[in-house]
This record gives structure tokens, sequence and C-alpha cells, in this order.
């Protein structure tokens, strides 16, 4: 018995229609390539990527021994000025632990990282950290919205089969300003209002934003308010009604979140993931209980409209795909011509939640449901208690 | 040798017991809502890999017994435990593939849904559920009688 099931595992694996599948790039991955999705800035982007190596590297590979590599450059030359490490890889499979952070060590969340030529996607979690599973020669792409895509060869190769160390830093551009404010109105997409329709919408109170003089504040305080809650990135676009005029105000995208199904937000980095997975990795009697029980994976994000006009009334309806397009599409700063805009009574400040329930059995369907209000959504995921701090 | 009529209720027994099996899965599936709107579809999907088997197996061995004085017709024994160890690998190939549901969904980045991932491997099931009752008409077919046929006693009345 036992001789005849191996081959016949083997043989299943091999049959096994996902091996096809894994050969066409999920649509989301395609949605968020920067090169589709978001021109390169005119303006100074500055990154710098710092990858670790786990303890065990460290012991072998001093971090300080690691000589910089400008090879790079070839890939963004005229924008982007790395300063990379040697790369000491395995032969076979390793995990690629790395960090990324903008030019002031602050981590960048969301950042997108990928094998070249396959689906293998990471996501970087809420303090820049990522893990992924890399071959020699794998490049590894680094998207993030608003500054220049990386391509990182994976190429040198040492004796140790387990884990590689890579650094990667951008020096200060020397004409153009180091700093992320660099973002222009010109290229900051707009996002047309009235949004689509939401699992809640509603006006905030505008005691919220009392000490705002500026839309800058307002942008202020809400940052402030999601980062209290745990959110480590945000996204923005122009206002711009049916006609395509741009309005008025800006519009702020939370990172998507995974909540659990009484909508409290998940525990740890499975918050940020954004795929759904119906066991715990690791736990073989959770992964015999999904065989038998159609579990649900909720994600939830809020787009803040901050706008002279009332965009409340909408109907046209969205999909998780689109959801997240919007996050990664977007500008990663407001331009100093929209923060420097006096924030004045006629502003109203509408959060629209989308939520999305995705179960093992069905695609992923907008969560119109749960029966919640904004408030409650917004105190859910901790904005509100951060916005009355 | 062995008799045809231990051979054919060992053989019973063997999918008897895997059909109720894996109805006792479907049925926990169910009742999980694992398949949600797919719920008859997979019933369309799932009975006929089971129960006209089950009843042809059935079937057979009810018109051997009432044929009278089956225990003098015997089988080679080869034929029986290669008939037997079709049937117990044609039920393992269905555990396997009832049990990579939730790995491969999760491979394919949720665009799979339960009842999809079944359907992917019908044409391996149908090839080994045809070797399966191929196996099963040949055994029902060869026999050997041991004294007098019962089915010339049958005649003779």
């Amino acid at each position: 018995m036992k001789p005849l099931l191996i081959p016949l595992m083997a043989l299943l694996v091999a049959l096994h229609p996902l091996q096809a599948q894994q050969k066409t790039a999920p649509k989301f991955q395609k949605a968020i390539s920067p090169q589709k999705t978001l021109p390169p800035p005119k303006e100074a982007t500055n990154v710098k990527i710092q990858t670790k190596a786990s303890p065990k590297v460290v012991k072998d590979t001093s971090f300080s021994a690691i000589k910089p590599k400008t090879n790079l450059e070839k890939v963004t030359p005229s924008k982007l000025h790395l300063a990379t490490a040697d790369t000491l890889i395995s032969p076979v499979s390793i995990f690629f632990q790395g960090k990324v952070t903008d030019t002031k060590n602050n981590p960048l969340p969301g950042v997108t990282v990928q094998v070249k030529g396959s689906t293998k996607t990471v996501m970087t979690d809420i303090n820049g950290n990522f893990v992924i599973n890399v071959k020699k020669n794998d490049v590894l792409l680094i998207n993030q919205p608003g500054f220049h895509h990386m391509e990182i060869n994976v190429t040198q190769q040492t004796g140790n089969n387990t884990m590689f160390a890579m650094r990667i830093a951008k020096p200060p551009a020397p004409d153009l300003p180091d700093s992320e404010a660099a973002v222009m109105e010109d290229e900051m997409p707009g996002f047309m209002i009235p949004p689509p329709q939401a699992s809640a919408a509603a006006i905030l109170d505008k005691d919220y934003f009392k000490e705002a003089k500026t839309l800058g504040e307002v942008d202020s305080i809400l940052v402030k308010a999601l980062k209290t809650a745990g959110w480590g990135d945000t996204r923005y676009y122009r206002v711009m009604d049916k006609n395509k005029k741009t309005l008025d105000g800006f519009i702020l995208i939370a990172q998507l979140e995974q909540t659990r199904d009484d909508g409290e937000p998940m525990d740890g980095s499975q918050r940020w993931e954004l795929k759904f997975t119906a066991w715990a990795k690791g736990d073989m009697l959770d992964y015999i209980k999904s065989l038998f029980v159609n579990r649900s994976g909720y994600f939830r994000t809020c787009v803040f409209v901050i706008s002279t006009a009332n965009p409340l009334a909408s109907t046209a309806s969205t999909n998780l795909n689109q959801v997240k397009s919007w996050f990664y599409g977007a500008s990663i700063g407001l331009p100093a011509s929209i923060a420097n805009t006096l924030y004045s009574g006629q502003f109203n400040c509408t959060a629209y939640i989308y939520e999305f329930k995705q179960t093992s059995s069905q695609a992923a369907e907008m969560n119109l449901n749960r029966g919640w209000d904004t408030a409650r959504y917004l105190s859910s995921s901790r904005i509100l208690q951060g916005l009355k701090k | 040798m062995i008799s045809k009529l231990v051979a054919q209720r060992n053989l019973l027994i063997c999918w008897g017991v895997g059909t109720l099996l894996f109805v006792a899965i479907a049925i926990t599936q169910q009742a999980g809502q694992k398949f949600g709107k797919d719920s008859d579809a997979f019933w369309d999907w799932f009975l006929p890999n089971f129960i006209p088997t089950l009843t042809l197996i059935g079937g057979s061995y009810v018109a051997l017994v009432q044929q009278g004085d089956p225990d003098n017709k015997q089988i080679d024994k080869g034929n029986y435990w290669l008939c037997f160890w079709i049937m117990v690998l044609y039920f393992a190939l269905m555990l396997l593939i009832f049990g990579l549901m939730s790995y491969a969904i999760d491979k394919s980045e949720n665009k799979l849904t339960p009842l999809e991932h079944l359907r992917n491997y019908s044409k391996i099931i149908v090839a080994l559920h045809s070797l399966v009752t191929l196996m099963l008409g040949i055994f029902f077919a060869k026999e050997k009688s041991t004294g007098t046929p019962a089915g010339n006693k049958a005649g003779g009345n």
C-alpha cells in the first residue's frame, strides 16, 4: 500500500492545477506593479533598505564585513542611488529577512517585495520588516508608491545554506531635497467623489479637528489617530468631482487591515496580511478543522474624504482588489499646496469604511451585513479612540 | 483460491465502509457550510463517485447469495487482492484530495473554491474509478466451481 501511495501523492502534486496557476500573476499583484500604477516621481525619492541576517548569520558573516556594492544603480541610474552590500546566500533556498526604511530610518510598512518572474510576494509589516524565500539568482523587486522601484539581484553565494544578508542604502541626492514632502500636486493621482458604496460612511465631528488651521494639520490629526490605532502608513489622493475637476481637499486612505469575525483587528502582523488563510499556519489540528468548516476572513480599510463637497451619496459598487489598488496607486504624502490650504468650517471629513468578507468557498464580497455604523467601525479599529485623544 | 462469496462480502464491506466514511465527511462539511452555495453541486459531484459502485457490489453479492450454494464457487485469490487494493487506493486518493483542499485553496490565493478543487481531480478520480469497476467486472465474471455447480443445480430443478 505504502509504495503505491507515494508515487500517487507525487502524481497528484504534479497534476494539480495550481502548478499552472502559479505561472499567472494574480490580478492584485499586477495592479500594484509600480510600472503600471505609478509613474516615477519627478522629485527626490529617498529609499533606504536595510536587510538583516538572522543571528545565526551574524555569527558567521559579520554585518560590518559586507562591502558596499553599487550595481543596483544600473537599475535606476537617474534617480535612485543605492549602495548595496554583498549578498550572502545559500545555493538553494533561503529566507531573506530585511527591513525597508526611508532615509530618516522611518520604517516603511506595506512595501511590496516580489521575486521577479514569480507571484511570490510579501509586504513589509508595520515595522518595515519582511521575510521572503528566495533562491540564488532571484531578482527581488521592491515597490513603494511614490518611490522608484528597485531591483535587487541575489547573486553571490556562500557556504551558508540558510541565510544571507544585504544592505542597500541611498545617499542623499545632492541636487534634490532630502525630504519625503517633495510630493508635487501634479503627480498626485485624483480620486473621484462620491466614492463607491461603503459598508458604512459618516461625516466626522468637526470637534476632532478644531485645532487644525490647515489641511496639513487635519492630515496630521488623522495620521496621529491612525498611528495610535496601529496603522503605519497612509496614502493620498486629490479630490475630483465627476467631471474630473480638482476640488479643494484631499483623500486619505488607510492600509487594509484584516479582522476577526467579531470585527476586532487580527493580532500581530496577521493584521496586515493581504491574503486570507483559513487555518493557523503550523497548526495541524486547525488545518483539519478548516477542511470541514467554511471560515471567513474580513478585510477593512478606512477612507477619509476631506472636502468642501458633500460626497455621501454613492451607489457604485467596488471590490476588494479595487480597494487594494486604491492604496497602492496613491501618493505617499500631501503636496505643500494642499497641506498649506487653510482649513475652514466649510470642510467636512467623511469617513468611509470598506469591509469585505472572504470565505474559503467564495471570493471576497463587500460586507454590508454587520449592521455597524461608522463610529462602531472606527472604534473597533481603535481610530476613534485616537481621534478623541 | 478463495470462496467467491467471502471475497464479494469482503469487497462489499471495503467499499461500504469507505463510502460511509466519505458520506460522514461530506455531511460534516455540509454542516460546516464548507461548500457554501455550491452544496447541491457538491452532492452532484460526490454521489456518482461512490454510490453506483456500492449498489453494483451489493447487488451482485445479493444475487450470488440468492443463487443457492454460493460457497462452492471459487475465484482466484490474486484477482481478489488486486481488486481489494485498487479499492483501497481509490479511497486513499479521495482522502488525499479531500485532505489537500485547504492547502490547495490557499496556494491558489483563494481563487479556487472547495468544489473547484475537487473537480480539478475529476479526471484522475474517474480513471481510478474505472479501474475499480473493470476489476470488479473481471472478478465477477471469473469463477470456478468446486463440486456441483450451483447454477446447474438450480437449472436442474
